[in-house]
């Protein structure tokens, strides 16, 4: 039997629109979505604190390139729960003061770690874009909003244990109002600090 | 031209091509669905490799009864083989999408306990202030 030259480029066609319909099939399914919570939802263990660091530092980043689309009026605004100002926040805070943000809130509870009280005065002294309040009590619920877009979750957990922690990309707008409600409440209660005082905060 | 002088080299790239893909596959240390396109490019060299085994057998002729046993045997045993790597495949394929859906379970039952207690961490602070 002769090989028929059509019946090849038809093989052909067919191979190649199988591959690509496999590949969208593939890499169309996003398995973190979900249509109640947001568009790409990820899960840190608590040995991932490379991975959720790097994910908070890309998104910080990915809202640079997104800045000229944003009203020039509407500076990128982050807003922050934690238990206590550590060093991982204090990353976070940095970079995120490094890349045009304009309005950072941090509510902590009212004890830091020792050794990060230079750093937290540094801090304060160089970015006036950052205020930093403190609660009369260590909240459990840890939380960060960035831009009222994305979201970031902890697990709750003591000041000297780290667990798994949620982000979420594009988070639902319910979602953002039910945290952002609760930021709103929670600085009510909260005491501004200075950077002189918190040389004086209470420590581990 | 001879099929049959072909059917050593096609057998060669389809099994060395479904033995790089499951070794791209490990190689992988993060799950994603890179890692499920290596695995079905994997059971295509497969499937290449089983359609070669079957011409390579229906153009198998003149054999003795002992011949012919012993091919049956060795076809026997090579098929048992590939129906074993699909086998994995898809129960791999199985397993990393168990694990993503159990992933997203633990993300969503994360922010389901995180949000369910913030109203009750506000209040103490009211009542806090209301002593």
């Amino acid at each position: 039997m002769q090989f028929d030259y059509s019946l090849i480029l038809i093989l052909m066609i067919l191979s190649t629109l199988t591959v690509i319909i496999l590949m969208k099939l593939i890499y169309r399914h996003n398995p973190h979505y979900n249509e109640q919570y947001g568009d790409e939802i990820v899960l840190f263990h608590s040995t991932d604190r490379y991975k959720r660091r790097m994910w908070r530092f890309n998104l910080i980043e990915g809202f640079k390139s997104h800045k000229n689309k944003i009203n020039k009026f509407d500076g990128l605004k982050l807003k922050v729960i934690i238990g206590e100002f550590s060093e991982d926040t204090l990353e976070i805070i940095k970079h995120a003061a490094n890349h045009k943000f304009e309005k950072i809130t941090i509510i902590g509870g009212p004890k830091v770690f020792c050794e990060d009280k230079m750093e937290i005065y540094t801090l304060l002294d160089k970015y006036k874009s950052v205020e930093y309040l403190i609660l009369p009590k260590r909240p459990n619920k840890h939380f960060m909003i960035f831009n009222n877009n994305h979201l970031y979750i902890e697990k709750p957990h003591r000041h000297n244990e780290s667990r798994g922690s949620v982000g979420i990309k594009k988070a639902q707008p319910e979602l953002i109002k039910i945290y952002d409600n609760n930021f709103d409440e929670m600085l009510k209660h909260a005491r501004p600090l200075t950077k002189e005082e918190v040389l004086t905060q209470d420590c581990y | 031209m001879d099929i049959s002088s072909l059917i050593p080299e096609f057998l060669v790239l389809s099994l060395a091509g479904s033995s790089l893909s499951i070794a791209a596959y490990s190689s992988f240390k993060d799950r994603s669905d890179d890692q499920k396109l290596l695995l079905i490019i994997a059971s295509c060299f497969i499937f290449a490799f089983l359609i070669v085994l079957i011409l390579s057998a229906a153009s198998l002729d003149n054999l003795s009864i002992y011949q012919y046993s012993l091919t049956l045997i060795f076809y026997a045993l090579i098929y048992m083989a590939i129906l074993s790597i699909i086998g994995f495949i898809i129960h791999r394929l199985r397993v990393d999408q168990k694990f993503k859906d159990d992933e997203l379970q633990s993300a969503i039952d994360i922010i389901e306990s995180s949000k369910d207690g913030l109203e009750s961490s506000v209040s103490l602070f009211e009542s806090e202030n209301n002593k």
